[in-house]
């Protein structure tokens, strides 16, 4: 390497983005230089991670520009940052949870071929990758069993697999021990001395200071300074990044402390939290810290119902039941939840609906709202919380961040609560209504509540609280007044607890990629008990004529359902499957009427040639369009229903005998396209489990933005799972029409939902992700056996829809009850 | 939801119900009757009621595809209950409302409480209902109506067609109960975001339950009045309703995400649908043409509603 120390290796020149409501970032500047860690810091919203998202290619400044080594540099997607050598690290990991670990290291540049991947090279490289950072993790552990810590570990193992040339870190630390946060600090020095350039972006000055070159603070999507770290001290990079003194923007401690309002006794979540003990009283904000997931959110959710405790909590001396939120807010305890969006707002509702919703039973009689009254009850929260809106019939959504918060305090504001819980109350909200939520914290406090604060914000929770314990690993290891903390004696505390544990419960996880197979050979085995069954109850069943049968009606059900699956795989659907099917039988019904070889080759491209037309339009109306695949294939349906109507009104026509018996071929007894079913099954499972498409739809499916951030071309993968399921649905379609002879506007209409039942029954996850071609096989022989037996026990045909429906609900059903099992809330 | 997008929203599909209806005159001069325009109004009745119920679970942002398994199993119980010596008109209406409630209780607790997706949940409903049918009747269905309940389709009060006035009531009553109660906006809530409903203390499930049965009694109520109009059973008489009745509510602008929209426009979306079709009956197009418009139709309002939503928040924010 060349290259001379300290030069510019990134650079971001006067870069402006806005989003609806907030200017996220004003003209920013900022360098980051070979060879040197850079620290980035500042509060919640001070634009930190706008930077960089604009970084990593995940979206485009509104204004100015990037450098590389002084040349202009466009960086269109996650893809293209990856080239340029830039990688990330984010606090929220964007690791797929249906892969495992090394597949999740690997991702976006698998070991291998073309089409298959080399297993044993990715496992060999995940394991380095890992030793590296001293880190003992089985390489085939699902993503989705490991522990925050670990999870934490495994993306930074991602990024540190690449070439990095620029490396940024996202308050990489949160999660990790004391050990574990040294040795990442040693692998950064040790990487900027090879050469690399380091961003360094956390809330952990101590950290920052320790490790840093040079710092740059940023407050409201402005850059204040970029300054040697040598140069600065800690204080005053606080009084930058707030931007005034500490004293102007919090409110005096609570003078004096009132009654016990909350009291836990021995409260504990099973796994989570506890037990523990604690009282809040009226008038005093007490603040909870520790490493984010030692049992903060649990302690919220906990009192709030939505998971199962031991111990006791009661509100003024009174046992609550905490069964419900509805039970919580009923006795006087309310939430301000931390994620604004996903839990207290409702976006498309007016201001006026957002504030009075949990209180218009007092504002109806006999279930009928006064309008009148319900605006006048409004209108005076939005005047007594100055809340920046045009009107009080404005949508939520169109607020910013800090009047948006407004909202949400106005709401709990009213009604006297006796127990106010603030989850990181200032997240995405600006500097100067900062100050004023502070303050509206500490009247609600003034006014007789008890506050509990839970905030990743050092600055804020020592600013705020009069009193603070320090959570780790579910206890309480530290109590401390206001005039006792202070942001070292949190974070040792935190870390000091949280060193011993490491890296102990991973192995007792079972969960690994091999157990692929669990499902399907349950499915199997079910379906040699319902064949023993048939072969018992009828003779018939296992004469070659009715196999033959069998493999003849099982073709196009399964080549159906393997074009299904290709798009549940990606959390799509395809309700178009049917009336291809219906739309190629008509198609074949006037083009292979002669026995012409011309005729015949004609008729088959045709009609894959619609096949792949209605997924080019399914494709183009979700992907493109940004439709939901509902409401696309839902138009789909109709308008291909349509056309299978304009091609043949009514069952007709006469296809060719040449194309029926090329269709009704078979080799040594077995009829020709089972077996050319079974070869295309046979590859799709290679290709699913160790081929690179595999890779990629797993990973989509399971978490598109996971994907996406690791370069995966997402659209494309969209794009080229429905035109593989048109094409499927049309070559199922010629089988069909091989199987009546016909035309027939309704010969595919069962398949939308038998191949959805095939799909889900076979196991594939309805929400994307997970799931096997072999399953997926399964389920459609499932299906077509259990029709063969019913139509052989003298069952009326009709029974068929009734059947299909149910055993659809009950797959899904036992699949949902499965995936719900230790996620708590629904 | 704010007065101008409420507005904004339903407003588009009603001008376009007027253009359309003005345009069909230019086609057939004898669509502008008052005639021609009462026609149109009481058949499409049927379809207003049914999509009422379809709005009910699109609100709580869900999807009920078992409405024309509902309408058609409806038919053949009404007639089957009804028809011959003997047949009763209070068994015809009853238990066809009750088997409906059942089914949308059952959808309700399979989407709520199992945590099916609402599209595999009501497909899956809808095959069973389908299914039963066909066994219930061996695929030859028979029965009819008695004089007094056919009036319910075919009968007007006032020179004004019956099924209109019934379908025009269960709207406005679907409006108190949505715009002006607790219980309305708690829906409307959930529909936008059902965590955050619930962390605000709404329950949840109930609500969500209760969503599914008013969408199946309402699909029933619908097939009642269709029942009353032709006056005997036909096996699979529901299943324009898959389409149609989704179509009618998302052109209404009632969005698929939940917790947007309501019932002024779905009864304009049911219209603009029956209009289409009474057009495409007039210019001897076959239902294939129809099903072509409609697919259409649906793909497009949803992209219209999206733009000016956008344009919208573009010019509102900032």
């Amino acid at each position: 390497m060349n290259r001379a120390a300290g030069a510019a290796v990134l650079e971001v020149v006067g870069v402006s983005k806005s989003y609806p409501g907030v200017r996220a970032l004003d003209h920013v500047s900022f360098a980051a230089r070979a060879g040197e860690v850079h620290g980035l810091v500042g509060e919640n919203g001070a634009g930190k991670s706008t930077l960089m998202r604009i970084l990593s290619g995940a979206e485009q400044p509104d204004e100015g520009h990037l450098l590389a080594f002084g040349k202009t540099l466009t960086l269109a997607d996650p893809a293209s940052a990856h080239s340029a050598g830039i990688h990330m690290v984010w606090q929220d990991t964007r690791l797929v949870p249906d892969l495992d670990v090394a597949q999740n290291i690997a991702l976006g540049h698998e070991a291998g071929g073309r089409l298959l991947i080399d297993r044993a090279a990715i496992d060999q490289r995940a394991r380095a990758a890992l030793a590296r950072l001293g880190l003992d993790l089985d390489p085939r552990a699902l993503v989705r069993m490991l522990r925050p810590a670990e999870r934490q570990m495994v993306e930074i193992a991602r990024a540190l697999d690449g070439e990095a040339r620029v490396l940024m870190l996202d308050e990489p630390t949160t999660a990790l021990s004391a050990v574990e946060t040294d040795r990442l600090l040693g692998i950064l020095r040790e990487l900027a001395v090879q050469g690399a350039a380091i961003v360094f972006v956390s809330h952990r000055l101590r950290e920052v200071m320790s490790v840093t070159d040079r710092v740059t603070v940023m407050k409201d999507g402005e850059v204040v300074t970029t300054t040697p770290t040598v140069e600065l001290a800690e204080d005053e990079v606080v009084r930058l990044m707030v931007g005034r003194a500490i004293a102007d923007i919090f409110p005096p401690h609570a003078a004096a402390t009132g009654a016990v309002r909350l009291e836990l006794d021995g409260f504990a979540v099973p796994g989570q939290l506890g037990p523990i003990s604690l009282n809040a009283r009226a008038g005093v904000i007490l603040g909870i810290g520790g490493i984010a997931g030692n049992g903060q959110q649990a302690l919220v959710h906990a009192l709030f119902g939505l998971l199962p405790i031991k111990g006791k909590a009661r509100v003024d001396g009174e046992q609550l039941a905490l069964s419900s939120p509805h039970a919580a807010i009923a006795a006087g305890l309310v939430l301000v939840p931390g994620d604004r969006r996903g839990e207290a707002l409702f976006p498309p509702h007016s201001v006026r609906e957002n504030i009075t919703l949990p209180h218009l039973s007092n504002l109806a009689r006999g279930g009928l709202i006064f309008g009148a009254i319900e605006r006048r009850f409004a209108e005076a929260a939005i005047g007594r919380l100055a809340i920046r809106t045009p009107s009080a019939e404005q949508p939520v959504a169109f607020l910013s961040g800090g009047n948006q918060q407004k909202v949400v305090l106005a709401r709990w504001q009213i009604g006297k609560p006796k127990v106010l819980v603030f989850e990181e109350p200032t997240q995405g909200v600006d500097v100067g209504t900062r100050a004023q939520i502070y303050r509206l914290i500490r009247g609600l406090a003034g006014a007789g509540a008890a506050v509990i604060l839970l905030t990743s914000d050092l600055i804020e929770l020592l600013g705020l609280a009069d009193e603070i314990v320090v959570l780790s690993r579910g206890q309480i290891v530290d109590r401390m007044t206001a005039a006792e903390a202070s942001e070292e004696r949190v974070i040792g505390a935190a870390v000091r607890a949280t060193a011993a544990q490491n890296g102990a419960l991973s192995r007792e996880r079972g969960a690994r990629s091999s157990a692929r197979y669990l499902g399907p050979a349950m499915l199997g085995g079910l379906l040699a008990v319902m064949v023993g069954l048939a072969i018992w109850r009828s003779p018939y069943f296992l004469t070659a004529r009715n196999l033959a049968d069998l493999a003849t009606q099982l073709a196009p059900l399964a080549i159906a359902s393997l074009g299904q699956m290709a798009v549940i795989l990606l959390g799509g659907i395809d309700l178009a499957v049917g009336p291809t099917i219906s739309l190629v039988t008509g198609i074949a019904s006037w083009t292979i009427v002669s026995n012409g070889a011309g005729p015949i080759a004609a008729g088959i491209v045709l009609a894959m040639a619609m096949g792949v037309a209605v997924g080019g339009v399914n494709a183009f109306l979700i992907v493109r369009l940004g439709l939901s695949d509902l409401i696309a294939t839902l138009a789909s349906y109709s308008f291909v229903f349509g056309l299978a109507l304009i091609v043949r009104p009514s069952p007709g026509g006469e296809i060719g005998d040449r194309f029926l018996n090329l269709a009704s071929a078979s080799f040594g007894g077995i009829p020709v396209i089972a077996l050319l079913t079974l070869g295309l099954y046979i590859a799709a499972e290679c290709l699913l489990s160790r081929g690179r498409i595999g890779a990629r739809l797993y990973a989509t499916g399971s978490r598109a933005e996971a994907a996406f951030a690791a370069g995966l071309n997402i659209a494309r993968i969209k794009i080229a799972a429905y035109l593989f399921c048109g094409l499927m649905a049309a070559i199922a379609g010629l089988l069909v029409a091989a199987e009546i002879g016909s035309g027939d506007p309704q010969a595919g209409t069962p398949f939308t939902l038998t191949s959805i039942t095939a799909v889900v029954v076979g196991g594939t996850s309805i929400f994307g992700g997970s799931g096997t071609a072999i399953g997926t096989l399964l389920g459609a022989l499932l299906v077509i056996v259990l029709q063969n037996v019913l139509s052989q026990l003298q069952v009326s045909a009709y029974t068929q829809y009734v059947w299909t429906g149910v055993i659809t609900l009950i797959a899904v059903a036992l699949y949902a009850w499965r995936g719900r099992r230790g996620e708590g809330i629904a | 939801m704010s007065v101008w997008t409420f507005l904004r929203r339903i407003g588009s599909v009603w001008i376009a119900v007027i253009a359309l209806y003005l345009l069909s005159g230019l086609a057939s001069p004898a669509m502008l009757t008052l005639h021609q325009l009462l026609n149109v109004l009481q058949v499409a009745a049927f379809l207003g009621v049914v999509s009422l119920g379809e709005t009910f679970a699109l609100l709580v942002a869900g999807i009920d595809l078992s409405v024309a398994g509902v309408v058609t199993m409806t038919n053949i119980l009404a007639t089957a209950f009804m028809g011959g010596h003997g047949g009763s008109v209070a068994l015809g209406v009853a238990v066809p409302l009750a088997v409906a409630a059942i089914v949308g209780m059952i959808n309700g607790l399979l989407v709520a409480i199992v945590g099916i997706t609402p599209l595999i949940a009501t497909l899956g409903s809808n095959a069973v209902l389908y299914g039963g049918a066909l066994l219930y009747t061996g695929g030859a269905p028979h029965g009819g109506t008695q004089p007094g309940f056919a009036a319910l389709g075919q009968g007007s009060v006032g020179g004004l067609p019956a099924s209109m006035l019934i379908w025009f009531a269960i709207a406005l009553a679907c409006t108190v109960l949505l715009r002006h109660t607790v219980y309305g906006r708690r829906l409307y809530a959930i529909g936008a975001n059902a965590r955050a409903a619930r962390f605000t203390g709404i329950a949840v499930r109930p609500i969500l339950v209760s969503a599914y049965v008013a969408s199946s009694l309402l699909a029933a109520m619908g097939g009642l009045l269709l029942t009353a109009y032709i006056g005997q059973p036909a096996l699979g008489i529901g299943d324009q309703f898959l389409f149609t009745s989704i179509a009618a509510v998302v052109v209404g602008g009632t969005a698929l995400t939940g917790g947007v929209g309501g019932v002024g426009g779905t009864v304009g979306g049911a219209l603009l649908i029956t209009e289409l079709n009474s057009i495409t009956d007039i210019l001897r197009v076959s239902t294939g043409v129809q099903y072509l418009v409609q697919g259409s139709i649906i793909a497009l309002s949803v992209l219209l509603y999206r733009s000016i939503d956008r344009a919208r928040r573009t010019r509102e924010t900032m």
